[in-house]
């Protein structure tokens, strides 16, 4: 909201300092996001009297003349045809800057004679457009007085950030009122006569909608004339950021600016037969907005009707045709007070907000309408001619001040600060919150109507912690520590992201919110959550695995030249299921039964390189390896290594290569290489390891503490074999087999090589690993080592058709 | 005997001399000082010499072994000092074997160091889900429905009933649900907003929220809470301000300013000229959010706040445009740690 500085100063004093202006309005709560001081836009520029005027000696069009601006004469040379001695004019001191032109007034020589300074044109100025020659001023303008003050437009434009609890302060008059509570200051309310009219013209308030239109005040005005209106009241409204249109709409919205509520002018010639209804639309009813759109009207939106047809939308916007036009000579004013709700969902429901609904939307008093109007008429009267025929006014349950009781004392527990009850009384009769009751305790207060949004003690409370001051709350010394519920949801994630970091993936952060196509990579389509309102129409859905988003960034990153990549994120995946049973009618109820799942990830995925080219070392292309070889190292670091088991997926639709992670006998998550297939779809054309892992059930497989276990006292021996068979082994199953022989003393089975070539035979593969043993209670002996090594061999051979190599 | 000791002596000087290598050196051991050694031998000799001179000769044996070793160290370290000055020269100014390192994202680092402020101030940390229900994430913080507070909060909806949050406040109303006071946790996470991606909005961005019930929590603990964050992140010497606002959920709500940190509050473009930055919104719980998860206002009072976590590291480290944070452009991701 913009409001005048000057307009602003006819309600209340302000301070000189614009500094302790912002201050006091931020300090109330009315944040002052701008401060626009147009005062320094005709720095330099005064009222200039011009003593004499004679033809310049070396040039005909130009003048030579000696100007008064109120501190000493300086010689001008002039260019513009009307000027005279005797003129009161626009005078541009030396140093004055002219935004127009773009330049600075200097002293400088024109045809040999110096001039210094210059006689301007309002166009100059920036006002108008008129070219023709220089401004000619009143006669009684005073040499020296600074131009903008001369034509009052010494205004300071402030930005008001309003929160939407304080629709009393969307006008001049409401923040004045809160600029006279905070300094202590009287609020200046100009002089407004009710009207009476003795013989009111026929005319009737039909208000069917009581509930949506607590009241409705009306006035007409006959014998108006429609015309621009006078310089002070077009400078206020473009001051507030509101675009003059003609004397009546102007005065509807200076009011509107003055005392914040909302008015409409209708031209009573328009309308048919003598009388307004205030009614809810019916289904497909349609008008034409002022905006010139025919607009269908939303079930239910509260319509102000003349006998035939609507004219307008309640609080919203009025009809085109019924709007005021040049050629208009009789209006009806409306003030009236409607029901923010149902303000509110019309114009959400017609993507149509204006100055008007938004103030509505935030609560209008009841108690203003009639002061409103009569201030209305006052000034068009003042300006435009004609006559009031007649006042309406429907209030059917008039609104009194709402009853609050206020302990002081729980102020001071809430704030804990000691405000006297002396103060708090002072604040809450600056704020024209009457006490009408007191008892040791409470102060019973009426709150005024237009502070809709004050209900509660607890509102109150916040009335005179703002006004009192934020700042006079102290900082306490020491701070609290509770020792009460411990719990830190962050911690186990926060691991995972130093672990993965530690092993070289950079973390990224992507949009949970992906292109549906991608949503569904590996998922069925019902699994997938889509948003129904999206701004962005090609990112609907929530992700239900992370791999789009590390694919996105691998292909972005490829593309500017970075392609060998270690990236990981940690982030929420959403999947749904939608129970889809019918109801006892045999109608699909999916909606309500629908649930959301929704998961803590964490994905790695590596491509490119796994090390450069370097002195030390060739370029190796990454693998699925060192993929594994990460999360292995994950997993010893949690120590949980040895509770997870991995296993082939041959079902997944990601890729041929899957292997899923179980930890302790729960899903714990996949490693992926990623297929072609889905690569190309993300313009990746190189191979992409992948592994997402949930982090949840890897939290509550670690156990939070580890105990002491002896350290082994006696040596370890190691042995070695080396078998081949059938190519389409796993490696881990051999390994399996060695563990399961459950061989006296084996501590641990480790792979060392795999190879397979010609001599093997086709399909065969040489698998060679170490096998270390350990007694806890002596040195092995030599022939207790090759009984179990036998005994190993003997299940190979029989599990695998396993040979032993040389 | 004695001439023996003396020509040994003349030898091992010699031989010592000459040790030109370990094996040498070893041989060298071996051959006088070992048990088996020509010392050894002569003190084997000690029993057939005359018993008046056996004392003398046996002095002088002693002599004489401690000689050798004498000899011997100093032959050893002198092939050290050799060994050092004759070592291959290695070329140390090829660069070393890197360890590749990775980068926390600039949003996790804002995160973890403001959380960590608040755990040192005895905050617990709680986590929530994104997806809500509009109970939690409006109606039970006090969102009337229809109130243009909504408009602050542009929401996606997925059914008539979920949603994805607009803020991590929802989580306090959880938590309240699940302990009874006191209550003290800060609850960091990811929020969404149905807005057009631009440089200064977007989709999703991350908050940390916190809350602390208990009996005769006041105003002013807020301030002290708040205070010292302020002071703990972005120094010691800033000035603030705390100013009445409005969030649906608190009352009094209050936004806090501190002094920009890149003008001293002499007023620049990242201020607004206000001198100004707002860094946070608060507030002590209103009493109708605790009669929602059936806490006596009476008995207990709160505060409430709520830092954006974006706008924190945007100011901090002088980024322009949030969609850099979403993209995953690892040239800017590199750019800090």
């Amino acid at each position: 909201m913009l409001l005048s500085r000057n307009w602003l100063a006819s309600y209340v004093d302000l301070p000189e300092s614009l500094e302790e202006l912002d201050q006091i309005l931020t300090n109330v709560g009315l944040e002052v996001e701008s401060i626009e001081d147009r005062r320094e836009a005709f720095a330099n520029i005064v009222v200039g009297d011009v003593r004499t005027c004679e033809k310049h000696p070396d040039a005909d069009k130009l003048s030579v003349c000696t100007v008064d601006d109120g501190t000493g004469s300086h010689t001008v040379v002039c260019g513009a045809p009307n000027v005279r001695a005797g003129q009161k004019i626009v005078f541009a001191r030396v140093g004055a800057r002219i935004e127009t032109l773009g330049f600075t007034i200097d002293r400088r020589k024109i045809r040999g004679v110096e001039s210094a300074g210059m006689i301007c044109s309002t166009a100059e100025l920036g006002l108008d457009d008129d070219h023709s020659g220089i401004a000619v001023l009143d006669d009684n303008a005073v040499p020296g007085t600074p131009i903008a003050r001369h034509l009052g437009l010494d205004d300071v434009i402030l930005g008001i950030g309003i929160t939407p609890n304080r629709g009393d302060a969307l006008s001049h008059i409401g923040t004045a009122r809160d600029i006279a509570a905070a300094r202590g200051t009287e609020l200046r309310l100009p002089e407004v006569p009710a009207l009476t009219v003795a013989l009111p013209e026929p005319f009737m308030i039909e208000n069917r909608s009581p509930s949506l239109c607590p009241r409705y005040t009306g006035a007409i005005l006959r014998n108006i004339r429609v015309m621009e209106s006078p310089d002070w009241l077009r400078q206020a409204l473009t001051a507030a950021g509101i675009r003059p249109i003609n004397n009546i709409v102007d005065v509807t919205n200076y009011v509107m600016m003055e005392i914040g509520q909302p008015m409409h002018a209708f031209d009573l010639a328009t309308l048919q037969g003598s009388r307004i209804v205030v009614r809810t639309a019916d289904a497909g009813e349609r008008m034409t907005t002022l905006d010139g759109q025919e607009r269908e009207l939303p079930a239910d939106a509260l319509l102000i009707c003349d006998e035939r047809q609507p004219v307008a939308i309640a609080g919203v916007m009025g009809g085109a045709q019924s709007s005021v036009t040049d050629g208009t000579t009789s209006i009806l004013l409306e003030s009236a007070c409607f029901d923010p709700s149902s303000v509110r969902r019309t114009a959400r429901l017609l993507q149509l907000s204006t100055d008007s609904s938004y103030r509505f939307e935030r609560g209008s008093d009841p108690n203003i309408t009639a002061w409103a109007i009569h201030r209305a008429a006052q000034l068009i009267l003042s300006i435009g001619h004609g006559e009031v025929t007649g006042v309406y006014d429907n209030y059917p349950v008039p609104i009194a001040r709402r009853r609050i009781a206020l302990r002081p004392a729980f102020v001071n527990r809430l704030l804990g600060i000691e405000i006297d009850a002396g103060r708090q009384r002072e604040i809450l009769r600056a704020l024209q919150i009457e006490i009408v009751e007191e008892d040791a305790d409470a102060f019973t207060c009426l709150v005024p109507t237009f502070r809709g949004d004050l209900e509660r003690e607890i509102d109150l409370v916040e009335e005179i912690a703002r006004i009192h001051g934020y700042d006079a709350i102290p900082v306490p010394t020491r701070i609290e520590m509770n020792v009460g519920h411990r719990f830190d949801d962050q911690e186990f994630p926060r691991t995972l992201r130093r672990l993965v970091l530690g092993f070289g993936f950079d973390e990224i952060l992507s949009s949970s919110l992906v292109p549906r196509d991608h949503a569904g990579i590996g998922r069925a389509a019902s699994d997938v959550s889509v948003v129904r309102n999206p701004v962005s129409k090609e990112r609907p859905a929530l992700r239900t695995s992370l791999l789009p988003s590390l694919l996105e960034a691998i292909d972005l990153n490829c593309r500017n030249g970075h392609d060998s990549l270690r990236i990981a994120e940690i982030g929420h995946v959403f999947s749904r299921e939608a129970t889809a049973a019918s109801d006892a009618h045999g109608g699909a109820r999916v909606e309500e039964r629908t649930s959301f799942i929704e998961r803590n990830m964490l994905a790695l995925a590596i491509t490119g390189n796994a090390s450069d080219r370097e002195w030390y070392s060739a370029v190796r292309p990454a693998d699925f390896f060192d993929l594994k070889g990460a999360v292995e190292a994950m997993l010893a670091a949690l120590y949980i290594d040895n509770e997870t088991i991995f296993s082939y997926d041959r079902s997944s639709t990601l890729s041929e290569n899957v292997l899923t992670l179980e930890v302790k006998g729960r899903y714990a998550g996949q490693l992926v290489e990623i297929s072609d297939t889905i690569l190309a779809s993300f313009d990746i054309d190189q191979p992409v390891y992948y592994a997402e892992l949930d982090i949840d059930t890897l939290r509550d497989a670690v156990s939070d503490r580890q105990t002491y276990v002896p350290v082994p006292k006696f040596p370890s021996v190691t042995r070695d074999l080396a078998i081949v068979v059938d190519a389409s082994i796993p490696a881990a199953r051999i390994v399996e087999t060695v563990r399961n022989t459950r061989a006296a003393n084996l501590r641990n089975v480790r792979v060392v090589d795999v190879f397979s070539n010609e001599s093997l035979g086709r399909n065969r593969k040489s698998v060679a690993f170490t096998m270390t043993f350990q007694s806890e209670e002596r040195t092995l002996r030599d022939d207790e080592i090759n009984g179990a090594v036998d005994a190993i061999v003997t299940s190979l051979r029989r599990d695998f058709t396993a040979e032993l190599r040389a | 005997m004695k001439e023996k000791i003396d020509a040994l002596l003349e030898e091992m000087r010699r031989v010592a001399a000459g040790l030109e290598s370990e094996q040498a050196a070893e041989q060298f051991r071996i051959m006088y000082l070992s048990r088996k050694g020509t010392i050894a031998q002569l003190f084997e000799q000690l029993k057939d010499v005359a018993p008046e001179i056996k004392p003398r000769m046996g002095k002088a044996l002693n002599g004489l072994r401690q000689e050798g070793q004498s000899l011997l160290d100093a032959a050893l370290a002198a092939l050290v000092t050799t060994r050092d000055a004759t070592h291959d020269t290695i070329d140390l100014t090829l660069p070393g074997r890197t360890h590749a390192r990775g980068h926390m994202h600039i949003v996790s680092q804002t995160v973890e160091e403001i959380s960590d402020i608040f755990r040192r101030m005895g905050f617990s940390v709680a986590d929530g889900p994104e997806i809500e229900t509009e109970y939690y994430n409006f109606e039970a913080l006090n969102f009337a429905a229809d109130h243009p507070a909504r408009d602050m909060q542009d929401t996606f909806f997925i059914t008539d009933n979920h949603l994805l949050r607009t803020h991590t406040t929802p989580v306090q109303v959880r938590l309240m649900e699940q302990y009874r006071p006191p209550i003290r946790a800060i609850f960091p996470g990811k929020v969404y907003r149905n807005e057009v991606i631009s440089a200064r909005s977007h989709v999703q961005f991350h908050q940390i929220d916190g809350l602390f019930v208990d009996r005769g929590v006041t105003f002013a603990d807020l301030k002290g809470t708040l205070v010292t964050f302020a002071r703990m992140y972005y120094g010691s010497s800033l000035k603030y301000r705390f100013r009445p606002s409005y969030f649906p959920f608190t009352e009094p709500s209050a936004e806090m300013d501190i002094s920009c940190y890149l003008c001293h509050g002499t007023g620049c473009r990242v201020c607004k000229q206000s001198g100004w930055l707002e860094i946070l919104g608060c507030g002590m719980v209103d009493p109708n959010v605790f009669s929602f998860v059936d806490v006596d206002p009476e008995e207990y009072s709160g505060y409430a706040f709520g830092i954006g976590i974006e706008r924190t590291a945007m100011l901090r480290h002088g980024i322009d445009d949030i969609r850099l944070l979403f993209e995953n452009d690892l040239r800017v991701n590199h750019q800090f740690n």
